[in-house]
């Protein structure tokens, strides 16, 4: 037991009033000559027994009321299981580690797992005894130090806990406690207690080893205490992951967007309404899931539109439920009006359905030759000579189709704009010089694969993968549904030898394979842009790809995949810093934001200066949700991200006790299901039975007063 | 012992009830002059009692000389005899009557009852005697029926003081061995003595024909027990102290005290004699009219 108010405990002297006041009686003796001296020894003599035990009950009644009644004053508290040494009064040096991830807002109907952890830490702020000192981190997936440093003020320590909330971040405890052991061990002269308030979400401690680690290291000089929070509670459905489905966004065209919907719980839900809108607008399409069992997740498609270009949100709503943070999931995307490609033929003066690029030209544009202006991926034909005297900034996508060897000048121009954020897609042809492509001073290096000689298909026919496709391009066709590139073949191709990871340059990777798993298509991110690399000329001579009926959406989604805009790159974790060029003109202008929760725009900062460009930073992003930027007075924004949590923080399993067990002789307070909601884990203050029994013991003692006067 | 002092124990109040009530002797007393009360004895006054023979030596006046002139026979015609009485006064002087309470203690109560029954007493022209006692008797003062020595028992009454043990036993066996004839005996006391000794001694009194009233006297903290706080008793004749707190056991004391008052009480019923309790915080007048209020219907009956 502990005392939060220990200096009232002097005030058990007073315990000893009933004793003095029955000596000062003593004292204050009347005296009298009495003649009927014989009636008062037989009275004495027949009631003084039973007097004495009266008398001694009822002064042992009125000390323990008076006792009870300075207990209650010293409001004392009771220590968790097994008793802590932590609140007996003396001072100590105490870091509060506070759990802040997402799953801390789970409510129970009443108050969530954050406000829960929040009293209890108040709770032992009041149990510490005089002249302890204490510090305040707030941890998820990173440190926050409230309070860094122990202070006395637990006034200041108290307003962080107020002001502090369930964030947007993933759970991981170790950071948190390794900054907590580091803090602590630097400080000396007083006993050292950590303790944890979490929800013990099976996420948070997927680093239980190093915290062990940590804990045997430290226990001898610091007592852990763990503190659950919570109430136990797992059933929770959460929107995994939103995003659009489509090549490349443009704007009036129907965008199909994939929404999962997970179920974390231990029942299946049905009829899970799945909705999506833009630009926080009101919801453009609805789905309903019939059913989704637990520990599984369903894809919702819903079709929408915009109907400008240019930066948007998109958001992904379902019912809420207890974790209401996860029942929203945005993310953004940059509509296009019009893309841009230039197909560069080796050979233009061939005649048209002779070139190299012939049928890639139809893929990007596969509509009918009137309507070809106003379909939004514009086509520039081009020779190698365009290379180097046009912009190719201005393209999204550059498409070398049949290349052989480049002027030094078109390399670099290339290699340029690929590494400043361009797509390049690399074709060779039915007459191409592979050698001078691989061995080209300035692209060369750059390659995702080398281009091997041309050779025949080993069984007449070589057919591309069956699938599952792990990369993103040709995820699409995982669906059945969809189609399938297994058909595509191939008589002669160019085997492919991936390149490796150099400075500058990721290492490549295959974006489909042969069925026999030799590269057929090979990517590789250069700097801010990428390239890829077809094993094969896209001629029919050489196989059916050109004709496949998965060819044109491929070609499709390559300018998508290719398009600096892709709406992957604009979601965010929390914390990451924002970061998109603009133009040279924009730099020192002020930008606005308006982020997830927000009714008005705010300040975000100032477009700064990178090379020749401006640039805008943007850090401020700890809330999930979708982020609009504006430039000036433009209401138009200029960009849009997203910052989504990490799916896997919907998953509210707690952690096992053999995990934890380390601390269960170290100070894990509470079982597991016991949170500090319910007060069996955090110290309780015990002053109202105690003002409870001071009254009592009034009460008996008048009682018993007025029946022994009675009977005298 | 000055007049001032004297004319104290004479509460006016009390003498003018008390004159008007008068005290007279249940019973046949002894007196030795013509009174108000009936005598044993039959001499020749207005009321015709019997006949007895004539004897030598008998006063020839009172023969009968009707029924000698009838039957030639010598009759003396013998008449109903009144008489005074003799009232002993026995005032308990011991130690013990010295407490009191508030003004007064009970030994000047005691003594003031004692003087307005003289008073009454010889104002109805009956005698008085005065003993005062402890363990034995102290002062005596011999029967007088002369209103003019009225003053001459108030002095002796106020010149003593009670200093000694009681001994009431032994008081009243002397008592009853100095009261020849029957009269009049009223015993003045807390007794605060032992029991048996009273009743023996009781026995005494009553075996020689004297009317016994006891008139004990207590003071109004001996009978309520009021005290609070601690208090150290400390008792008369050598009792010893006692430190207590007295509210702890009033009610133990109060059935204590109850129960002696109803044995002493059964004790004088038992030999006929009348017990009257004497409160100091009731006036003087008071208990005493009531007294004498109630001995006059007793009589009347």
């Amino acid at each position: 037991m502990g005392f939060l108010n220990g200096i009232v405990l002097w005030g058990l002297a007073a315990a000893a009033l009933p004793v003095l006041v029955h000596l000062l009686n003593k004292f204050q003796v009347q005296r009298v000559r009495w003649a009927a001296m014989r009636f008062l020894n037989e009275a004495m003599q027949r009631t003084q027994r039973k007097l004495r035990l009266e008398d001694v009950l009822l002064l042992l009644l009125r000390c323990l009321a008076v006792a009870l009644l300075v207990l209650a004053f010293a409001r004392p508290v009771l220590h968790w299981k097994g008793g802590d040494p932590v609140f007996s009064g003396s001072p100590v040096d105490a870091v509060l580690v506070v759990d802040d991830s997402m799953s801390m807002g789970m409510s129970n109907g009443v108050s969530t797992s954050f406000e829960q952890a929040r009293d209890a830490a108040g709770k032992v702020l009041d149990g510490l005894g005089s002249g302890s000192e204490a510090a305040l981190f707030f941890v998820s997936d990173r440190v926050k130090k409230a309070v860094p440093i122990p202070t006395r003020d637990f006034a200041l320590l108290r307003r962080n806990l107020q002001e502090g909330g369930p964030g947007s971040r993933a759970s991981n405890l170790l950071p948190g406690i390794q900054a907590a052991v580091d803090l602590l061990k630097g400080r000396t002269g007083k006993p050292k207690d950590l303790f944890l308030f979490t929800d013990d979400q099976e996420g948070a401690w997927r680093q239980s080893a190093e915290i062990q680690a940590l804990f045997d290291q430290s226990k001898a000089d610091i007592r852990f205490h763990l503190l659950p929070a919570g109430d136990g509670m797992t059933d929770n459905l959460a929107i995994a992951s939103v995003k659009l489905d489509v090549g490349l966004p443009v704007a009036n065209q129907p965008l199909r967007c994939l929404v999962q919907v997970s179920n974390w719980g231990a029942s299946a839900a049905n009829d899970v309404r799945v909705s999506v809108s833009t630009d926080q607008s009101p919801p453009q399409a609805e789905a309903v899931i019939p059913q989704i069992d637990p520990g599984q997740s369903v894809t919702a498609s819903l079709i929408l539109r915009v109907g400008e270009s240019g930066p948007h949100t998109l958001t992904a709503s379902i019912p809420p439920d207890r974790l209401p943070a996860d029942n929203q999931r945005s993310t953004a995307f940059l509509a296009q009006e019009q893309v841009r490609v230039l197909v560069v033929e080796a050979d233009p003066s061939a005649a048209r359905q002779d070139q190299d690029g012939f049928f890639l030209v139809n893929a990007l544009t596969p509509v009918s030759p009137d309507q070809r202006d106003s379909y939004y991926l514009k086509v520039a034909d081009g020779s190698e000579a365009d290379l180097g005297r046009g912009n190719l900034s201005q393209y999204d996508a550059i498409f070398l189709a049949g290349m052989g060897r480049l002027e030094a000048k078109d390399a670099e121009a290339l290699a340029a704009y690929v590494k400043q954020g361009g797509g390049l897609v690399l074709v060779p042809g039915k007459e191409s010089d592979i050698q001078a492509y691989n061995n080209d001073p300035a692209l060369g290096p750059l390659l995702p694969a080398k281009l091997s000689p041309a050779q025949d298909a080993p069984a007449k026919f070589l057919f591309l993968q069956h699938g599952p496709y792990l990369h993103p391009l040709v995820a699409f066709w995982n669906d059945a549904e969809n189609g399938g590139l297994d058909g595509m073949r191939l008589s002669r191709f160019h085997p492919l030898m991936l390149s490796a990871a150099a400075p500058g340059s990721a290492g490549a990777q295959a974006v489909i394979a042969y069925a026999d798993g030799q590269p057929a298509i090979a990517d590789r991110a250069v700097g801010a842009g990428r390239i890829l690399q077809f094993g094969f000329p896209l001629l029919t001579a050489w196989g059916n790809v050109p004709i496949h009926p998965s060819f044109v959406p491929l070609v499709q989604r390559l300018v998508g995949y290719l398009s600096k805009h892709d709406s992957d790159e604009l979601s965010l974790a929390p914390g990451s810093t924002f970061t998109q060029q603009a133009g040279i003109e924009t730099v020192g202008k002020e930008f606005s934001v308006l982020a997830p929760g927000d009714k008005e725009k705010r300040v975000g900062g100032h477009v700064d200066l990178d090379g020749q460009n401006g640039v805008i930073h943007f850090s401020e992003t700890d809330n999930a949700g979708p982020y609009l930027l504006f430039l000036g007075d433009n209401p138009k924004p200029i960009a849009a991200f997203a910052v989504q949590t990490d799916p896997a923080e919907s998953n509210l399993a707690r952690v096992p006790d053999e995990t934890i067990a380390f601390l269960q002789g170290g100070g894990k307070n509470g079982s597991g299901s016991g949170g500090a909601g319910n007060g069996s884990a955090a110290p309780e203050e015990i002053w109202l039975p105690c003002l409870l029994g001071a009254f009592a013991a009034f009460l008996l003692e008048l009682i018993l007063a007025t029946w022994f006067s009675r009977s005298r | 012992m000055d007049s001032a002092s004297r004319h104290d124990f004479l509460d006016p109040d009390a003498v003018a009830r008390g004159e008007a009530l008068g005290l007279l002797a249940r019973g046949v007393v002894e007196g030795y002059r013509v009174g108000e009360h009936r005598s044993p004895f039959r001499g020749f006054a207005i009321e015709f009692a019997q006949h007895r023979e004539y004897t030598i030596g008998d006063d020839p006046r009172h023969l009968d000389w009707k029924v000698l002139g009838r039957t030639d026979r010598y009759y003396i015609k013998q008449y109903e005899q009144d008489t005074n009485f003799v009232a002993h006064l026995v005032i308990d002087a011991s130690e013990s009557m010295n407490y009191g309470s508030g003004k007064i203690t009970k030994f000047h109560y005691a003594k003031a009852l004692a003087a307005c029954l003289a008073y009454i007493i010889l104002g109805q022209r009956d005698a008085a005697a005065l003993y005062l006692c402890d363990t034995e008797i102290r002062e005596t003062m011999t029967r007088t029926d002369n209103m003019g020595k009225i003053h001459h028992i108030m002095d002796r009454l106020a010149s003593f003081q009670a200093t000694a043990k009681t001994s009431l036993a032994a008081v009243m066996k002397d008592i009853a061995q100095l009261v020849k004839a029957r009269g009049m005996i009223i015993l003045i006391s807390d007794l605060f003595d032992d029991e048996e000794a009273f009743e023996k001694g009781l026995q005494q009194l009553r075996f020689g024909g004297s009317e016994v009233i006891v008139f004990q006297v207590m003071d109004s903290h001996e009978l309520e027990f009021p005290f609070q706080g601690t208090v150290e008793f400390e008792g008369f004749e050598n009792l010893g102290k006692l430190k207590t707190t007295p509210a702890d056991f009033r009610q133990s004391y109060l059935k204590a005290v109850g129960a002696f008052r109803h044995r002493i009480q059964e004790t004088c019923h038992r030999y006929g004699c009348h017990y009257v309790l004497a409160d100091t915080g009731q006036p003087l007048g008071s208990t005493l009219a009531s007294y004498l209020v109630f001995r006059q219907g007793m009589s009347a009956r």
